[in-house]
């Protein structure tokens, strides 16, 4: 009996338990600190910055990344693309726990999150570009979990709920796809109010349009890069149909992107153009934002057309990488690198140990709960008593 | 360059933005053809598949 338990206590000691257990053990210690000692004693933030890395990396491109939700759900309801079905489920409960992820680290970071609803419910401040990102936060993740519900019913078996709910489908994607439109851009439209802050090449009357444009070739990218993840590591969950789609939505995917990050480039370019800013590429900024502009847009954008082309999946795939790595570089840029610019060195803003902490506390409670979920529901595979009824 | 007014700045920088955007369009069909691959003859429903190019294994 006693060496059952421990056999069955060892089986659970893996290094992907070990490596999240301790993290969120230290993101537990310090989400006590935080919510005891107060902003002050886990963060770097101050008035110059009073924004850090839980707004820059788990916001904005927390938002972003999860934008695959409502690509793959349009291109499969809104423009008929029915072989990229089987990837639906995925990227909609990556976006959900993507979102859910997002107001999570949003009660660390407000002052007082008890008063999070207050907007919504209590006093609406409707001429405040907060509070159509919090409206349409609020409106698409209620959204994300009725398309995700499904799974969950399938798995439980109640199939009249779950009737009712895909009769609806179509109409949460649509209700879904506009207001990413608007949210996603709202993100960006946020950072207009400050055009003495921003530098100049980052700072652009079009910055809602870039963050929008870009926000979908993240989606696109964080679809095949967590497509090959869950190909490596959750391989026992598929069955043959996702199986035997996987790499059409890989090439289409590719092929999408490229056309999307074509545009934002083109859009990039038109920016600075109609500003002006040429002179500014011949600064240190400037070298900066030709790296992120030409080594995270157009290089990617020229080898997911070339991947794609050729077939080349493990071109593809590195090259979601990059492009999901330029679509970070981008919103730090925007909200921390070219921010408060001409501050000198000593003013500027750099995280604390402890804002790392909980944002790297945050991601891992977003994979743990993507592996429960995904090895209990069916999202890599058809229910059995719903065999093709999508 | 040197701007005088507001809309010396504006009217070189609209006309520098125009010139870009015919640019892009152009470049927006080159780079949709190298995206979509090499160029496929369109056949000709009136001649035989060996007069179209493809009666050698296509």
């Amino acid at each position: 009996m006693s060496t059952e338990t421990s056999t069955d206590f060892k089986s659970y000691l893996t290094p992907f338990n070990i490596i999240t257990g301790l993290i969120i053990i230290a993101g537990l210690i310090v989400t006590v600190i935080r919510f005891t000692g107060g902003l002050a004693a886990v963060t770097n933030l101050d008035d110059n910055y009073p924004w850090g890395i839980w707004i820059s990396f788990d916001l904005l491109c927390g938002v972003a990344l999860a934008a695959g939700g409502y690509t793959t759900a349009a291109a499969c309801y809104v423009f008929g693309f029915k072989k990229y079905q089987s990837a639906v489920r995925p990227a909609v409960l990556t976006a959900f726990l993507g979102y859910v992820l997002v107001v999570l680290a949003l009660h660390y970071d407000v002052g007082r999150p008890w008063r999070l609803p207050y907007p919504i419910f209590v006093q609406q401040g409707t001429t405040s570009l907060l509070f159509e990102v919090g409206l349409c936060v609020f409106l698409y993740l209620t959204v994300l979990f009725l398309e995700f519900l499904p799974a969950l019913f399938e798995w439980k078996g109640w199939k009249k709920l779950r009737e009712v709910l895909v009769k609806m489908t179509l109409v949460l994607v649509i209700f879904g796809v506009v207001l990413s439109t608007l949210h996603q851009s709202s993100l960006g439209a946020l950072y207009t109010i400050a055009p003495s802050k921003l530098h100049p090449l980052w700072y652009s009357a079009y910055l809602p349009v870039f963050f929008f444009v870009s926000s979908i070739a993240a989606g696109l990218s964080m679809v095949i890069f967590e497509g090959t993840l869950s190909h490596k590591y959750l391989h026992r969950m598929m069955d043959s149909e996702y199986n035997r789609n996987h790499n059409d939505v890989i090439l289409g995917f590719a092929k999408g992107c490229s056309w999307v990050l074509f545009g934002y480039f083109a859009l990039k370019m038109i920016g600075l153009t109609y500003d002006n800013n040429w002179h500014y590429l011949a600064t240190g900024f400037g070298v900066w934002f030709l790296v992120e502009l030409l080594g995270f847009v157009a290089l990617p954008a020229f080898l997911f057309a070339v991947g794609a082309r050729d077939n080349n999946f493990p071109l593809i795939k590195w090259t979601a990488i990059l492009t999901v790595l330029g679509i970070v570089l981008n919103r730090f840029n925007v909200s921390l690198i070219a921010f408060n610019y001409h501050l000198p060195s000593e003013d500027r803003y750099f995280p604390h140990i402890m804002e790392i902490i909980i944002s790297v506390f945050i991601v891992t409670v977003g994979i743990v709960a993507f592996r429960f979920i995904s090895t209990r529901m069916p999202v890599f595979f058809e229910h059995p008593d719903y065999k093709g009824q999508h | 360059m040197e701007f005088s007014s507001l809309h010396e700045f504006f009217m070189h920088t609209k006309t520098m933005t125009y010139l870009l955007m015919g640019g892009i369009l152009v470049g927006a069909v080159l780079w949709w053809q190298f995206l979509m691959g090499e160029k496929r003859q369109i056949e000709n429903p009136h001649q035989t598949d060996e007069e179209n190019g493809q009666g050698h294994g296509h």
